[in-house]
């Protein structure tokens, strides 16, 4: 991973794009193929435009990974009073000098967005403006599926080939070929199935080493299970935190209860939306997108509660810790500039330990008043744990919850702090946290931010068989036909989690393994 | 055809002629306009570029727009730093009187559209 930054210079109108063109000078010299660098160079010309025109001075921070880059262009201009208005094509605020050159044609932000996979905007008037793009590209250009950018992160060399991963995965999207797992990411909806199935730690989200302090002053974004999770006494935590060098500690649970609230808002006004399916696990938000569409006009359009948390944080050096890979993707293009730092409960843990001594200035704690509330609001169904996921959308597809107003739904029971990263149940933390108190804390009244998507739901791109319909239709029948020469048994030997995938995966050339029980009857 | 050849057909005054070599490339498009973003997001790779501005700006985007060459027109040039910037990155220019109007159509007369294929 290489992060590079380059200074823009405001007002320099007679030469926009030099921390552009060092940008593109560097991905030159790391071979990135042409037409991902034409979409780059749109995207960070564009946004150092803008700068220039605008603002006295920013910053372009370009991050380059494995199959993605990255990238942050932030200023301290005058901030965008209004964003859809920006967003429109021919809408300039470019002043008559920029225009005199040929800018403000409108076009700019419009064109940035168009180049990117993701891209999001944060603005503040007086503040200054935040311009995030991520380009996903693969190195081979041959691959037909679309990257999902959700997988977890895949340690093959501890695989004994147990298949508990395979059979664990909800949306079947993990093979196994030579004691090698891997993730299918068209599959993938980054939930953290995988990893609580595997014992030997084969599947992990992808995080930072730990360090032993954070940036002085980070405001750290976590459940509140997180405090009764590491030790017995959540003060002890908070103060142990605050030597380790957080400023400020905000609940999830707060952006979770603002969402709910909308949800609600939503239900009561439009009965056709039932049920309203609330974005609060960003798993089941893939998992709807990616397998159950028809369910995509259902679901609140907000941002899910760690973007929220992100956006509303805009401005302030951020630690979000997660609980499974579909989060730590949602935040991993906030990270170019390095402002949010993304770690597991585990690296907090040791953040947190090996200090100790008397609680001084201890971390302030804010959670909005009655998060905690323990039953759902009337009219709230909560349903958590894959099987009742799965079966609740299921369900909805079929038209059976009509009356239900409102759908929970959360991939981990108990919530993030019921994800495998956590060593210790929910209810237990729950009921550290309860004996705790509030202790003449400000546990309440932070006003819940729900941040309204910019972006459409987008159906994931299913892969198809084949770009040519004839031929899409004559591998449906191979696939057909081999299916119905194996056993039906699902038992996953053969790396593939059932006999339909083992049957597809074999026509289409993603494996070479073969029924091991085929003419014995299905015996073994 | 190569943009030699172009450079021939259409009378074009060469700006960078210690870049001549470079007109040896195969041109099929060509693209028409006098707004960066527009320039950025649509002149087809490879192709040349038709507009009255002449400053360092244009040369910066048709570079990251890949394009084999930038033809002011109406008798508009760059002045010498931007001759200089456009050699220093092998972006050969060219001046012509003719409008862009003109100009396009004579493109268009010798085969070069909008858009490659």
């Amino acid at each position: 991973m290489i992060s590079v930054s380059y200074p823009i210079l405001g007002g320099n109108l007679a030469e926009v794009g030099a921390a552009s063109r060092l940008l593109k000078e560097q991905l030159k010299r790391l071979g990135v193929q042409a037409d991902v660098m034409r979409r780059v160079m749109i995207a960070a010309y564009e946004a150092e435009a803008n700068v220039t025109i605008h603002a006295a001075r920013g910053t372009l921070f370009a991050r380059l990974s494995d199959g993605r880059i990255d990238m942050e262009i932030v200023d301290q201009g005058p901030g965008i009073p209004d964003v859809s208005l920006a967003l429109t094509e021919g809408w300039s605020t470019a002043p008559e000098a920029a225009r005199k050159l040929g800018f403000g044609a409108g076009m700019g932000l419009p064109n940035i967005r168009r180049s990117s996979d993701r891209f999001s905007l944060h603005t503040q008037v007086g503040k200054g403006t935040r311009v995030l793009s991520t380009i996903l590209f693969r190195a081979e250009a041959a691959s037909p599926v679309a990257a999902s950018g959700c997988a977890p992160l895949v340690r093959a060399e501890r695989c004994v080939a147990c298949l508990s991963c395979v059979h664990a995965c909800p949306t079947e999207a993990i093979r196994l070929c030579d004691a090698r797992p891997s993730v299918l990411e068209h599959l993938c909806v980054g939930c953290a199935s995988c990893v609580a199935a595997c014992r030997h730690g084969v599947f992990s989200v992808v995080a930072q080493a730990p360090e032993a302090t954070l940036p002085e002053g980070s405001v750290l974004v976590a459940p509140a299970g997180l405090l009764g999770g590491l030790e017995r006494d959540p003060e002890e935590v908070l103060a142990r935190l605050s030597r380790a060098g957080v400023g400020d500690l905000r609940v999830l649970e707060q952006w979770e209860a603002g969402i709910g609230e909308e949800a609600i808002r939503l239900a009561s006004s439009d009965e056709s939306l039932w049920p309203v399916i609330a974005p609060q696990c960003p798993a089941v938000t893939n998992l709807i997108l990616a397998s159950y569409p028809s369910l995509i006009p259902h679901l609140l359009a907000s941002l899910s509660p760690v973007e929220a948390a992100s956006r509303e944080l805009a401005t302030e050096q951020m630690v979000v810790v997660v609980g499974c890979p579909a989060q730590a993707a949602l935040l991993e293009g906030d990270g170019a500039s390095g402002r949010v730092l993304v770690r597991t409960p585990a690296d907090v843990a040791s953040l947190a330990s090996g200090r100790s001594g008397s609680p001084e200035g201890a971390v302030p704690l804010r959670a909005p008043a009655g998060w905690d509330a323990g039953d759902a609001p009337l009219g709230v169904v909560r349903a958590d744990g894959t099987r009742r996921v799965l079966k609740a959308l299921a369900a909805a597809e079929r038209g059976l919850l009509a009356d239900v107003a409102v759908l929970d739904l959360r991939l981990c029971d108990g919530g993030c702090a019921g994800s495998p990263l956590y060593a210790v149940d929910p209810a237990v933390t729950r009921l550290r946290l309860a004996r705790a108190g509030t202790n003449g804390r400000e546990w309440g009244a932070a006003t819940p931010g729900v941040v309204p998507r910019v972006e459409p739901y987008e159906r994931r791109r299913g892969v198809r068989l084949d770009d040519d319909m004839g031929r899409a239709m004559q591998k449906l029948k191979a696939i057909d036909e081999l299916g119905r020469t194996l056993p039906g048994r699902d038992c996953a030997v053969c790396g593939s989690p059932t006999c339909a995938s083992l049957a597809e995966d074999i026509v289409l050339g993603r494996t070479t393994a073969r029924c091991p029980f085929i003419g014995t009857g299905g015996r073994p | 055809m190569t943009l030699a050849r172009i450079v021939e057909e259409l009378g074009l005054r060469r700006l960078t002629p210690e870049i001549a070599d470079r007109e040896a490339v195969e041109v099929g498009a060509a693209h028409a306009s006098d707004l960066l973003s527009d320039v950025l997001a649509r002149a087809p790779r490879g192709g040349l570029t038709l507009t009255i501005q002449a400053h360092l700006n244009v040369v910066a985007v048709a570079l990251h727009a890949e394009q084999a060459g930038v033809i002011f027109t109406s008798g508009m040039a760059p002045d010498e730093p931007v001759r200089a910037r456009a050699l220093a990155e092998g972006l050969p220019l060219y001046a012509t009187e003719d409008s862009t109007f003109d100009t396009s159509g004579r493109l268009f007369a010798l085969g070069l559209r909008g858009r490659h294929g």
